[in-house]
């Protein structure tokens, strides 16, 4: 019955294995459950050309309205009052305001938060020795991690909070001021 | 039945031997047209439905990435404009602010490298809070990282070239932190600057880096970020 339907593929004597069943699929994969999986193109294809359109749209728009700053030539004789780093790094600048030794906020902080962030991946895994869980107890804080997620986000809201402070808030000799004044 | 014109053209020898992958109304071709082409083939035929879930990646490791292509292209353009010397830079800045072209390159420029440290941070704090730096993909965490402080300094390095007090009082305030260091605080200074001062020496140095070194190096670890994902198992989602 089944040569008949299928003529092609008629058995070798020699062979110790035949064709057992005709499946229909879409995916090759063998020996695994089946993955909820869609096809790139077009679904992630189109997606991506949506987003990667929007967000140069919005940059257009942006750029349209707002012009780049450019102020005075840069003069060394004459300090701006604040003098302020990059946005980015206003928040370390608004640490050091409060401290009379720069060293710590300015130096010693920086290069341990990011230590630390490339340890992350290191320190939150299973514990195999009893040291190891003893350090995952005081670092981690066990299977669901809560003393790492209160640090983390103890370091992104203080991140965010010191420097919109020091961006925005700050003026003459970096005294507190509000920016809409 | 007749042929269109744009069946016509796909069909045409020419066009075969470009796209080999005619129009993809089959599965096969649809994998065919991610892998045989040099640009997609970053990607795999097939992802996991979830992956295509924004609440799952926010798009912000992809924006980043758009910001960094934007960025190259606008900065190459820059660098036909510009001077990288204390005596010409700022008045080419003002050349530049002239022109409605030169004014929509700038701006491009800045605002994008303003967005890429927002959204590389973000893609961070993203990646922690799904705790998707669990093996097999904690080096690629590292990796990440990585290219968070290679933004940072290359946005730090372009903020010196307007060459006005923005700019150079930006690099004083920034590198007199560096002066904190203890023992080697004004060697990694006169390092930086090349001099004593922010000067034509920073000027230098700061150009060469954020338009050559640290594009480089950024590149390089963005090669190794995306092969790490295909290799640890794909964007998002459990393993």
């Amino acid at each position: 019955m089944e040569e008949k339907k299928h003529p092609v593929f008629v058995k070798d004597p020699n062979k110790t294995y035949g064709l057992m069943e005709m499946v229909d699929g879409t995916s090759p994969m063998t020996e695994k459950r089946v993955e909820d999986t869609v096809e790139t193109f077009p679904h992630y294809i189109i997606l991506l050309t949506i987003c990667t359109l929007a967000v140069t749209f919005i940059l257009m728009i942006i750029s349209l309205l707002f012009d780049a700053p450019l102020e005075e030539l840069a003069n060394p004789l004459v300090t701006p009052n604040p003098g302020k780093a990059p946005w980015y790094f206003t928040g370390i600048q608004e640490l050091i305001h409060y401290t009379d030794k720069p060293v710590i906020p300015g130096i010693i902080i920086p290069i341990c938060i990011v230590l630390w962030l490339f340890l992350i991946p290191y320190i939150d895994k299973k514990p195999g020795t009893k040291i190891g869980s003893f350090l995952n107890r005081i670092f981690i804080g066990g299977e669901n991690r809560k003393v790492l997620l209160i640090l983390f986000t103890a370091f992104i809201i203080g991140a965010l909070i010191f420097t919109v402070i020091g961006a925005l808030f700050r003026g003459e000799n970096w005294n507190f001021v509000l920016p809409w004044k | 039945m007749k042929k269109g014109i744009l069946q016509r053209i796909s069909d045409s020898a020419v066009w075969r031997s470009i796209f080999r992958t005619g129009i993809p109304d089959t599965d096969l071709k649809r994998s065919m047209l991610i892998f045989n082409n040099f640009f997609l083939h970053i990607f795999p035929a097939k992802m996991k439905r979830h992956g295509l879930c924004f609440s799952f990646t926010f798009c912000l490791g992809g924006i980043s990435c758009l910001l960094f292509i934007i960025l190259t292209v606008t900065g190459i353009l820059l660098m036909f404009l510009y001077t990288p010397s204390i005596e010409r830079a700022y008045f080419d800045m003002q050349a530049l602010a002239l022109l409605f072209n030169g004014k929509i390159l700038r701006n491009l420029h800045r605002w994008s490298a303003h967005g890429m440290v927002a959204t590389v941070f973000f893609h961070m704090v993203r990646v922690f809070y799904t705790r998707s730096y669990r093996p097999p993909r904690e080096f690629n965490w590292v990796v990440g990282i990585g290219l968070l402080v290679l933004t940072l300094a290359l946005s730090y390095t372009g903020y010196l070239l307007p060459w006005d007090q923005l700019a150079y009082w930006g690099i004083t305030v920034g590198t007199t932190i560096m002066t904190y260091t203890p023992f080697l605080g004004s060697y990694i200074r006169f390092f930086m600057l090349g001099a004593d001062e922010v000067g034509h020496e920073a000027l230098l140095r700061f150009y060469v880096l954020h338009c050559v070194v640290l594009p480089f190096f950024t590149g390089l670890l963005m090669a190794i970020h995306f092969w790490r994902v295909r290799k640890d198992g794909g964007i998002s989602g459990p393993l």
